[in-house]
């Protein structure tokens, strides 16, 4: 085979291989894209929520956010927080009506995470006819 | 050597064919996905802003009226009688029911509505509540409670109040004069006072409703002293209406162990509902009523 042919091939097959190449980046992208601009809604997320409702809900049915704005101390909804799931981490924060914080608590061995998902939730009670509201911030470990 | 690359070309197209194929496939899947995913998240947003409106509610209204107003609904039952008991309602002039009411409404409809992202409304929300279906309002303020049975007022066959004062007592233990008949046209109402050195004044009396009862503007009254001042409690035509009772407390605290109302037999289930809850968000509407109580 002759010089010039031999480059002639080379230059097909190069040129064959480059578009092989463009049209695999192309279709790569177009099936990533597809996977990624949508938004999956996460089940944690849920979890994490329904969790929060109901850690407020038994905290204001046993009193227990009461006593806290009453004597302003976290001490009465500590127990229960620790009793959640080692997965769960929550913060929960007690506010005046004026969002004034008045007491809270972050369970033992967890830090508030910089990324990732943080659930919050809100609860709403009444201590001595003056409203109140609680915060529960939930993420997993 | 041109049949060689014939072959050759046709693997070549072949393989291309193939590829195409194949990514035409993962594109068509990942669509498919998208789609799926699309309908699955907006499920779960469907599910859980219903689930937030519902949370939502049940935290606004849950013992408002308990912890605001400070009247509990001990029982409602009956046999011959639908009785309707409250317990722990205070009349006092350090409350001011009222103005409680009127934080508590300003707060849900403002820092509490921002923070939840809704727009939330507290509708014909004040220091009143109803019981279906006897057409009764209860109302409290301060040192004044009355429980209007308006144009069902023969349907009350009997009243009892039991009340724990912050006073010594001093002065008569006053009562009304019965009216002549038995019920449904008199309702049978019987009050005990009991003092703080263990004093005790109880009266009763068989009383119109349709008929102003009052005796020189008073009728289960009882004056007090350390502190000086009276409990009044009234029942009958009061400010034009008719069946209403009305308890009044001056320069004392009265804390009611038992108001007890018994009414005559209906079909229809006894409801003690409040105000209304409006909310929207998300394009989503809800309007509910706070229910106190249900038999």
């Amino acid at each position: 085979m002759s010089k010039t042919k031999l480059r002639k091939k080379s230059f097909i097959l190069t040129l064959d291989a480059i578009l092989a190449a463009l049209a695999l980046t192309l279709l790569i992208t177009i099936v990533m894209f597809n996977i990624s601009s949508e938004h999956t809604y996460s089940f944690g997320n849920y979890d994490l929520d329904a969790i929060g409702k109901d850690t407020l809900a038994v905290l204001e049915k046993d009193n227990s956010l009461k006593k806290s704005a009453d004597t302003l101390s976290a001490l009465p909804m500590q127990a229960y927080i620790e009793s959640l799931p080692s997965r769960i981490c929550t913060e929960i924060s007690v506010y005046t009506k004026d969002s004034v914080k008045i007491t809270s608590y972050l369970k033992t061995g967890c830090t508030i995470p910089n990324t990732g998902d943080i659930i919050s939730t809100r609860r709403v009670f009444i201590s001595s006819g003056i409203a109140y509201y609680a915060e529960l911030k939930a993420w997993y470990k | 050597m041109v049949q060689i690359i014939s072959v050759g070309t046709k693997k070549a197209y072949l393989f291309t064919i193939g590829v195409i194929l194949v990514f035409l496939t993962l594109i068509f899947l990942t669509e498919t996905f998208k789609e799926r995913n699309s309908g699955i998240n907006k499920n779960i947003l469907l599910l859980t802003s219903a689930e937030k409106a519902m949370f939502v509610a049940d935290d606004i209204s849950s013992g408002v009226y308990n912890d605001i107003l400070g009247t509990n609904i001990k029982s409602i039952s009956g046999n011959s009688t639908m009785d309707i008991e409250f317990n722990n309602t205070i009349l006092s002039q350090d409350r001011n029911q009222q103005n409680l009411i009127n934080s508590y409404k300003s707060f849900i409809e403002g820092i509490y509505s921002q923070a939840n992202n809704m727009n939330i409304s507290l509708i014909g929300f004040n220091t009143s509540f109803f019981i279906s279906p006897y057409n009764t309002t209860f109302f409290i303020n301060g040192t004044l409670l009355r429980i209007y049975t308006m144009q069902t007022a023969n349907h009350v066959e009997s009243i009892s109040i039991t009340a724990r004062i912050n006073s010594s007592s001093i002065g008569l233990c006053e009562q009304p004069a019965s009216d002549s008949g038995s019920f449904p046209s008199t309702t049978f109402v019987s009050v005990t006072y009991i003092n703080k050195t263990g004093g005790i004044c109880s009266k009763s009396a068989n009383l119109n409703p349709a008929e102003d009862n009052s005796i020189s503007g008073k009728q289960f009254y009882q004056s007090l002293g350390e502190p000086s001042g009276s409990i009044d409690t009234k029942f009958g035509r009061i400010s034009s209406q008719n069946g209403v009772l009305e308890i009044s407390i001056a320069n004392s605290t009265a804390t009611f162990e038992s108001i007890k109302i018994s009414y005559g037999k209906l079909d229809d289930k006894i409801t003690i509902y409040g105000g209304n809850i409006s909310l929207s968000f998300l394009g989503i509407s809800k309007n509910t009523r706070i229910i106190i109580a249900e038999e």
